[in-house]
């Protein structure tokens, strides 16, 4: 519950700063191929905006890029969350696992800022 | 539990001398405790777990699932047992039972009680060979004692038997016992290393879908609780059309991850089962059951 609160905090400050716009940087290709990829890899277990059948093992991704403003930190979970969360997460390495291409988790969190 | 150790040795740098030798002594402590626990403590452990994750449900309740987790499902589920699909098998898994052999020996000769009302004490620890045999083994043994060849394990003939017996036990707790055999803790300790052991390009292990993620969704899937899951074995499946095995279900979980299956009836496999239904204890059988 604490967690939901602080998470729509978040995305309600993202969006009255207008954080959220910096979005417009990545190109709309990008972005749109992010989403395509975060459909087939993410909503398994996460629920966005977006989502058509998410499952709920996993908290929503929203208000990312005011979470997040430092996109490494996102690369790295979505890299290795077993680093960069915690070691017995049932989240998988998709950068270290190679189920994503670099090229593609830039693309994912281009995406994911428009959270 | 080694890191627990590790950790508390450590603070004793930054504590006072009095605290230290506490902390050392907590650190032994500890460490017996470990030594002792076994697959008693293990079950204590586990189901407790699911009895405070899942409060309202008991352990009859427990096993039926996936479907304590939608409605929709449940009623899906509860159309479908007007007519229970697996009741066909049952009825020719009783007529390949009573069957006598070419010897003229039946299956009923082989296994204690004539064979019935014993399902829920299989996977066995067998002494004579040191090793888990499944019930499914059991039957091929049968078999192949009366000069019979072994049939299929996945599904079929011998599933149907298996199903045949499991009506017999159907309401009676799993008893699944782990002797104090160096073999048979050894056999239930490699089960239980596979079974919280990742697998495949996306490293799940079973226990990060059927524990803590239990009565969650991935996708559209509601997940099941790991305790009672063996209570429903065989079950007939609307998608294989047909009655499968427990271990037919666990590939699928291996296959459904990208991880290369293990092989039916192996030992890590039996291993696995035998793990995997000593979780069970105490949850009345309830197989074969219905899924879709
Ligand atoms: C199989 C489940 C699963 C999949 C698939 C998955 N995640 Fe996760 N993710 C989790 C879980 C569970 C957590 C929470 C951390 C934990 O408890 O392990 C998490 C946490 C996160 C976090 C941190 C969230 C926060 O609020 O702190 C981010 C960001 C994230 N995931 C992004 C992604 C992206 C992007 C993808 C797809 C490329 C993805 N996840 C796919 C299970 C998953
Ligand atoms: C990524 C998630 C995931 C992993 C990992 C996973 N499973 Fe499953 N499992 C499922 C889903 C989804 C179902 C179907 C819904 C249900 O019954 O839980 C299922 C069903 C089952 C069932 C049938 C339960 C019933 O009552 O019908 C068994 C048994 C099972 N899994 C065992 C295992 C074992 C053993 C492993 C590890 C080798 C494993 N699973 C790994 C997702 C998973």
């Amino acid at each position: 519950m604490g967690k939901t609160i602080t998470l729509v905090v978040f995305s309600v400050c993202a969006a009255i700063t207008g954080v959220t716009a910096t979005a417009g940087n990545a190109d709309k290709d990008a972005i749109k191929e992010g989403k395509r990829l975060t459909l087939e890899y993410c909503q398994a277990c996460h629920h966005y905006q977006g989502t058509e059948q998410a499952g709920t093992v996993a908290p929503p991704l929203l208000g990312m890029k005011g979470r997040f403003p430092d996109r490494k930190t996102l690369y790295n979970i979505i890299y290795d969350p077993q680093v960069a969360i915690k070691k017995d997460t049932m989240m998988p390495p998709f950068g270290r696992n190679e189920l994503l291409a670099k090229d593609e988790i830039e693309k994912v969190i281009d995406f994911l800022y428009t959270l | 539990m080694i890191r627990i150790i590790n950790s508390s040795v450590a603070q004793v740098a930054q504590v006072t001398q009095k605290v230290a030798w506490y902390a050392i002594a907590l650190a032994v402590v500890t460490m017996l405790n470990t030594a002792a626990a076994g697959p008693k403590e293990d079950l204590d452990k586990y189901q407790g777990f699911f009895k405070q994750r899942f409060p309202e449900l008991d352990l009859a309740g427990l096993a039926n699932g996936m479907y304590n987790f939608s409605e929709d499902k449940r009623n899906q589920y509860n159309d479908i047992m007007e007519f229970p699909p697996y009741d066909v098998a049952v009825e020719e898994g009783k007529e390949l039972y009573t069957t006598p052999f070419k010897n003229g020996k039946h299956y009923a000769d082989c296994f204690a009680q004539g064979g019935e009302g014993i399902a829920q004490s299989y996977p066995k620890f067998d002494k004579g060979t040191g090793k888990v045999q499944t019930l499914a083994a059991a039957i091929n043994e049968c078999r192949k004692n009366n000069g019979e060849a072994p049939l299929k394990y996945l599904k079929g003939n011998l599933v149907k038997i298996q199903a045949y017996m499991a009506e017999t036990s159907r309401g009676k707790p799993i008893n699944i016992q782990v002797p104090d055999d160096p073999r048979a803790i050894a056999a239930y300790e490699e089960g239980k290393r596979i079974y919280f052991t990742r697998r495949g390009p996306r490293e799940f292990a079973c226990y990060h879908c059927h524990w803590e993620a239990s009565g969650m969704r991935i996708r559209g899937n509601e997940l099941s609780p790991a305790v009672g899951q063996a209570a429903n074995f065989p079950v007939y499946r609307s998608k294989w059309g047909e009655i499968g095995s427990i271990q037919r279900r666990y590939i699928g979980c291996m296959r459904n991850i990208g991880a290369v299956p293990l092989k039916e009836q192996t030992e890590a496999m039996n291993n696995l089962e035998y793990f995997h239904t000593y979780l069970s204890n105490g949850v009345p059988m309830n197989a074969p059951n219905s899924r879709f």
